[in-house]
């Protein structure tokens, strides 16, 4: 196996960054995009609303709970053919539709992340901002949204990881991405349970290193809120302590 | 310059929380509303800066009809300031951007300018070394003075304060009640929904008890602590001070 590897090196290199390249800038869109369906879709009509903003925020509610409904109830390896093979396939490459495809996709996915995250906040904090002369949309901006993502964080990096395993599915439109280099390997070797192997031990080390990455993250992020939780742990009997550590 | 609010109804669903509420504050005046709770108190208030949505009546602040879909709540809001019951201190920004986004954003001033007289009112509240705190490293007394800077950092006409030191240990309290104590000796329009009788009966100019939605009864300190018409208002004063006295 480790002759096979060493023989392809290059294909799996190559692979090892493409799907590294669209699970970060997918991620990376995908949080954009992401927060602007979320957006529109906690439009809410307040009573100060002219009758214009009423419809315009009906719309855009509308526009993203529909985008959200479509994007999640099919799989992406449809979504993918369907726009490559269907739409751009003569003037696109198939890495850059990779990259829309994915980012597409899992900004419906953050968009509910995010959401979650908006409505998880105090209201007091909107208030406080409206209190002040801010416009709803200029509150979300500078007080509700950085919050937000923030709580999100843990589910946003998730979703790093989950891109790396699915962006998998773009080798179906001929992006070069790790399980396309093992496809390849497969086929040209004959060693067709020793490439997938090693596709296998490489997904599992880059969504290892990053959920242990993630898990430190977090857990750095919450040692400055949570101190309390620290302590807590410290006044407990040590045979509480280590079962709650999982050893 | 006057807040002048007329025949003011609200309701939550099928509960009137306020019927036909008249009330006229001029500028300068500090004016303490008293009440059991669910009377309205906080209510009238957050009808005031349109948090809440009247639904009846009329609310006039400098002229302005605050009921009129034509005036937007931001104009209104830029000169009333509100501290609220829990503070609401923005999460993500220290002490200092705490009071100074406000005016950035919306009046589109100057950091420098802003940032000077935001610390001004950090040291009129005795927080100026706390300026680039995280917020929540804070106590509840701490934040509570953060939260009255910042509004004034906008200088509002108008101020409005929800139970102020309702959410705060009681040995904190006195803090937030002499800055309180201080604006209002400034001349600065106040209006505060308040527990605390013994600052309402020393600083209001005037005090209103609200019961079940409608304004009971009005008057000067004296005439409210000293010499209650109302059965009602006789009652609750009798109740709030059988321990204290």
């Amino acid at each position: 196996m480790l002759d096979l590897f060493i023989d392809y090196l290059p294909l799996f290199i190559e692979g090892i960054k493409v799907t590294l390249f669209l699970a970060i800038f997918g991620t990376f869109f995908g949080v954009i995009i992401g927060a602007l369906i979320a957006f529109m879709r906690i439009q809410t009509i307040h009573f100060t609303d002219s009758r214009f903003v009423r419809i315009m925020k009906h719309i855009m509610r509308s526009v993203a709970i529909i985008y959200i409904d479509i994007i999640r109830g099919t799989p992406m390896i449809v979504q993918a053919s369907l726009f490559y093979y269907g739409l751009v396939s003569g003037f696109m490459p198939p890495l850059i539709a990779g990259l829309v495809i994915i980012s597409f996709n899992t900004a419906a996915y953050i968009a509910e992340i995010i959401r979650s995250g908006i409505n998880g906040l105090d209201k007091g904090q909107m208030e406080a901002a409206k209190s002040l002369g801010l416009t709803e949309k200029q509150a979300m901006i500078h007080v509700v949204l950085p919050q937000a993502m923030k709580n999100s964080l843990p589910s946003l990096l998730n979703e790093l990881i989950v891109n790396v395993k699915d962006s998998a599915v773009l080798s179906v439109i001929q992006v070069t991405e790790l399980f396309y280099s093992s496809k390849s390997a497969a086929s040209s070797s004959y060693q067709v349970l020793e490439s997938y192997m090693i596709a296998a031990v490489i997904y599992l080390i880059l969504t290892l290193v990053l959920s242990r990455g993630v898990n430190y993250l977090v857990h750095r992020q919450s040692n400055g809120g949570l101190g309390r939780m620290s302590r807590k742990s410290q006044t407990l009997p040590v045979s509480q302590t280590v079962e709650e550590a999982g050893l | 310059m006057s807040i002048v609010v007329e025949q003011l109804t609200k309701r939550f669903g099928d509960q009137e929380v306020l019927t036909g509420i008249n009330l006229e504050i001029q500028k300068g005046e500090v004016v303490c509303i008293i009440g059991p709770s669910g009377s309205g108190k906080s209510t009238l208030l957050r009808c005031l800066n349109l948090l809440e949505e009247p639904n009846g009546g009329t609310i006039l602040v400098d002229n302005e009809n605050l009921t009129d879909r034509n005036v937007s709540p931001e104009q209104i809001r830029k000169h009333m300031g509100m501290v609220f019951q829990h503070f609401n201190l923005f999460g993500n920004l220290n002490v200092l951007d705490n009071c100074t986004m406000a005016p950035k954003i919306v009046n589109k001033e100057a950091k420098a300018e802003v940032e000077a007289r935001a610390m001004t009112l950090l040291n009129k509240v005795g927080l100026q070394a706390f300026a680039h705190q995280k917020v929540d490293k804070l106590s509840g007394g701490q934040k509570q003075r953060v939260a009255i800077a910042r509004a004034l950092t906008m200088n509002p006409t108008y101020m409005l304060f929800d139970e102020p030191t309702s959410a705060l240990d009681p040995e904190v309290v006195g803090d937030v009640l002499n800055v309180m104590r201080d604006l209002a000796e400034e001349g600065l329009t106040m209006v505060i929904v308040t527990h605390e009788m013994q600052f309402a009966r020393h600083v209001a100019d005037r005090v209103l008890f609200m019961d079940g939605g409608k304004i009971v009864e009005q008057g000067t300190p004296d005439e409210i602590f000293g010499n209650p018409q109302q059965p009602r208002t006789q009652e609750f004063l009798r109740r709030v001070t059988t321990w204290s006295e």
